[in-house]
């Protein structure tokens, strides 16, 4: 899932040391959006079959698990985004990583969600699969995510707002669920025209 | 009277726009001039454009590759080739001394640096090139109609090389 960036700027006071720092900033920003698209060129992009095949249940719980959870927690860091499932990195196996905010990575195996559906809240989604696109789509507020972390082990967390919103979307993905498959008709006509194919020259 | 009586029917050709230019106006007419004559001088006059309408975007890796040289994978791959390449040179050495105990020779040949990368490669090689999934089969597609997978090296593979 996408970060973001509105609600993540910070205002600064404008005085002469950051005329003195501007430079830097820019060439920051540019090594930071350079990394960005390094990360995700190894991300599946929309209409990439791999992105609608359902995940199979992870059975063995070994070095390449961890290995996986490691890279995709530097993939989903490198390319600013909050969540990344395996399905997303054509990896057809139930786990998916999640850092909200600015909570720590946290990696789920098999997850297995229940929903409060009591309270619900559409807000606007991104995905790191759907470049620029973002959809509003309806989320439960809370959930209880359980399942396994990498080394085998039972999690059980409970999660709401923005948490609980990022891990609906990843256990969507494993299912090859996208979020324009849970919009209104009128924004995933909006997101379909966006993500057709653009002639260009070349 | 019917409400189109008298209106001119159009013809087909002028419905599907099939006339080619008309109207020449004096710009229009200048600028085609102007064409025409940039035209004798132009080299390119005659042969395809090398520029064309595409009706996709250039991948990700391929642009990034632009950018910064080869992509991890290609490096991976590359260092393998060079490292078969290496090892079979040293036993065409080896063989060529034609030991008694070849098949042992064979069995304890050290193939770990080029294995290591073998198995990082058929780990992570359809993650790093985004390898396409054919649906049906939920598998990677080949790659040039072989299986991406590339097998480990070992005595077997020796010994096809370089018989007992």
């Amino acid at each position: 899932m996408a970060h973001d960036h509105a609600h993540d700027e910070h205002e600064h006071d404008h005085d002469e040391h950051d005329h003195e720092h501007e430079h830097d900033d820019s060439a920051g920003d540019r090594e930071r959006e350079l990394v960005r698209r390094q990360a995700l060129a190894q991300i599946r992009q929309y209409p990439d079959v791999a992105l609608r095949m359902r995940a199979r249940e992870v059975t063995e719980f070994d070095e390449f698990l961890v290995q996986l959870v490691e890279r995709m927690a530097n993939l989903m860091h490198d390319a600013q985004g909050v969540g990344l499932a395996a399905t997303q990195i054509g990896v057809l196996q139930r786990v998916f990583v999640f850092a909200p905010d600015d909570e720590p990575m946290r990696a789920v195996v098999n997850p297995q969600l229940t929903l409060d559906e009591s309270e619900k809240l559409v807000d606007e989604e991104g995905c790191l699969s759907l470049r620029e696109v973002r959809v509003p789509v309806e989320r439960a507020t809370k959930v209880v995510l359980e399942g396994k972390d990498p080394n085998g082990d039972d999690v059980r967390y409970e999660l709401d707002g923005l948490a609980a919103r990022v891990v609906q979307h990843e256990t969507d993905h494993l299912d090859g669920v996208l979020t324009i498959d849970r919009t209104d008709p009128e924004s995933r006509k909006r997101a379909l025209g966006t993500l057709r194919p653009q002639p260009t020259l070349a | 009277m019917r409400h189109t009586e008298g209106v001119k029917r159009p013809h087909a050709e002028e419905i599907l726009g099939e006339w080619g230019i008309r109207d020449v106006t004096p710009p229009s007419q200048r600028q085609r001039e102007q064409l025409a004559s940039d035209a004798e001088l132009n080299p390119h006059v005659g042969t395809r454009l090398r520029r064309r309408l595409r009706n996709f975007r250039a991948d990700p890796d391929s642009y990034i590759a632009s950018l910064g040289g080869p992509l991890p994978y290609m490096q991976r791959l590359r260092q393998i080739e060079a490292l078969t390449r290496e090892h079979l040179a040293r036993l065409e050495e080896a063989y060529a001394e034609r030991p008694a105990d070849w098949p042992a020779v064979a069995a304890r040949w050290d193939f770990d640096d080029v294995n290591d990368l073998i198995e990082r490669h058929n780990r992570w090689y359809p993650v790093e090139a985004r390898l396409a999934m054919d649906p049906r089969s939920r598998d990677f597609v080949k790659v040039g109609g072989r299986p991406y997978r590339r097998d480990p090296l070992d005595s077997a593979w020796v010994l096809e090389r370089f018989p007992a």
